[in-house]
C-alpha cells in the first residue's frame, strides 16, 4: 500500500549547503581526541629533550604551554588549510588566499620537522650523557655517538611523526569531507526545489481525489434517499394490498345475505358522518 | 472497490403476508359475526401495522444518512487538510526557489554577500 502522503508527509529536508549539528559535534569531538594524543605524546618527547632541566623543574609552565600550542597547530593547521582550500575551489575567497594556504601547510610540515629532529637529537645527546647526569654513581666516561637510522630514540621519534602526521592528515580530510563546495550546495537547493514541486503536484492530484470521494458520498447520499422513497412506496402499496383484498373479501360477504352490507353502509355512513364534522376521512380505509 | 465507496445494506421493507393471514383468518372464524366494531379494530390493526413499518423504514434511513454524512464529513476534513498542505509547500517552494536562485548568483559572483559561506 502506498504511503499516504496527506496524513503522513514525507520529510523534505529544507536546509540546504549545512551539515547537521551532530556531525558538527562529532568533528569537534574528534579533533579534540587528536589533539589529546598528540599532547600526550609531545610532553613525552619535549621532557626527554628537555630533561637536564625539566628534573629540576626549571621549565615547568613553558613547556605545558609550549606542548599545547605545538600539538594545537599540528592539528589546526591542516583544517584550516582545507577549509581555504574549499572556499577558493567553490570561488568564494579569492585566489591569492592559497598563497596563505600553502604557507601555512609549509608552517606545518616545517613544525613536524622540527619535532623530529629536536626527539632524534634528545636521543642523541641523552646517549652522549649516558643517563641522568645529577644522578649519583653516573662516573662512566660517556662514548660520543652520532645519528643512527637504528638507534631507538630514532625510531620513536619516526613513530611520533607518524602519528602527528596521520592526524594532521585526518584533521585535513574531515574538514575537506565536511566543508561542502558550494557548487554540490546549488544542486541539493535545485533537488530541493524539485523534490517540492512533486510533492506539490501530488498533493494537487490528492486534491481532486479528495473531491472526486466528497462528491461520491453525496451520491451515494442521493441515491440512498431514493431507495428510501422506493421503499416507503413499496410497503405502501403492500398494505394498500392488504386492504384491498380484505375490502373483497368484505364484499362478497355483503353480496351473500349476511348482515355484512348493512354493517358497511352503516360504516359508510358514520365515516361520512365524521368527514362533515371536520376529522376528514384517512385515506385508505377498509371500506372505501 | 472500498468500504466507504459502497452503498449500505438494502432497505428491508416490512412483509405484510402474516398480518394479511391473521385478519383473515380472524375474518373467516367471526363470518356470521362482523360488525362495525370489529372492523374498527381490523383498521387499527392495519394502522398500527403501517406506522410500525414507515417507522422501521424511517430508522434504516437515518441510520443510512448518518453513515453517509459521516463518509462526507470525513472527505471535506481530507480536503481540508490537502489544502492547508498545498498552500504550506506553496510558501517553501517560493522560498527554496530563491535559495536556489541565491546560490546561483553566489555560484556566477553576483551575490552581495557572498563571504558567507562555509
Amino acid at each position: 500500500m502506498a504511503r499516504d502522503i496527506v496524513a503522513r508527509p514525507p520529510r523534505i529536508r529544507s536546509r540546504v549547503g549545512h551539515m547537521s549539528r551532530f556531525a558538527h559535534v562529532l568533528v569537534y569531538l574528534l579533533l579534540l581526541g587528536m589533539i589529546t594524543v598528540d599532547y600526550v605524546l609531545l610532553s613525552q618527547a619535549l621532557t626527554l629533550l628537555l630533561r637536564n632541566d625539566s628534573q629540576y623543574g626549571s621549565i615547568g609552565l613553558q613547556m605545558y604551554v609550549i606542548t599545547l600550542g605545538i600539538s594545537l597547530a599540528v592539528v589546526t593547521l591542516p583544517h584550516v588549510v582545507a577549509i581555504v582550500m574549499r572556499r577558493i575551489q567553490a570561488r568564494v575567497m579569492d585566489r591569492r588566499w592559497s598563497i596563505a594556504a600553502v604557507l601555512m601547510s609549509l608552517v606545518w610540515v616545517a613544525l613536524l620537522t622540527a619535532i623530529t629532529i629536536a626527539r632524534i637529537k634528545a636521543g642523541i645527546d641523552a646517549q652522549n650523557a649516558g643517563g641522568l647526569t645529577g644522578l649519583v654513581g653516573g662516573s662512566t666516561a660517556p662514548a660520543t655517538t652520532g645519528f643512527s637510522w637504528t638507534a631507538p630514540d630514532t625510531i620513536m621519534a619516526f613513530l611520533m611523526l607518524g602519528v602527528l602526521a596521520t592526524s594532521g592528515a585526518i584533521s585535513f580530510i574531515v574538514a575537506w569531507l565536511t566543508t561542502r563546495p558550494l557548487l554540490l550546495a546549488s544542486e541539493k537547493a535545485h533537488a530541493h526545489v524539485d523534490e517540492l514541486r512533486r510533492y506539490r503536484d501530488r498533493l494537487l492530484g490528492e486534491a481532486v481525489a479528495a473531491r472526486e470521494e466528497t462528491i461520491q458520498a453525496m451520491h451515494l447520499d442521493a441515491a440512498d434517499h431514493a431507495r428510501y422513497t422506493g421503499a416507503r412506496i413499496t410497503f405502501a402499496s403492500r398494505l394498500d394490498v392488504v386492504r384491498a383484498q380484505l375490502a373483497t373479501r368484505l364484499a362478497q360477504h355483503e353480496r351473500d345475505p349476511e348482515s355484512t352490507s348493512q354493517i358497511i353502509r352503516e360504516l359508510r355512513a358514520r365515516r361520512a358522518s365524521d368527514a362533515e364534522l371536520g376529522q376528514g376521512a384517512q385515506p385508505g380505509q377498509l371500506t372505501d | 472497490m472500498p468500504k466507504r465507496d459502497r452503498l449500505p445494506a438494502d432497505y428491508s421493507v416490512p412483509k405484510t403476508a402474516r398480518l394479511r393471514r391473521r385478519l383473515f383468518w380472524r375474518l373467516r372464524r367471526m363470518r356470521a359475526a362482523v360488525d362495525v366494531e370489529t372492523l374498527e379494530v381490523f383498521e387499527h390493526e392495519l394502522a398500527a401495522f403501517e406506522r410500525g413499518g414507515v417507522a422501521e423504514i424511517e430508522r434504516q434511513r437515518t441510520r443510512n444518512m448518518a453513515a453517509a454524512a459521516a463518509r462526507v464529513i470525513a472527505s471535506q476534513k481530507r480536503e481540508e487538510l490537502i489544502r492547508g498542505s498545498i498552500e504550506r509547500t506553496e510558501r517553501q517552494l517560493e522560498r527554496a526557489e530563491v535559495a536556489a536562485e541565491r546560490l546561483d548568483a553566489r555560484l556566477l559572483g553576483h551575490d552581495p554577500d557572498l563571504h558567507n559561506f562555509a
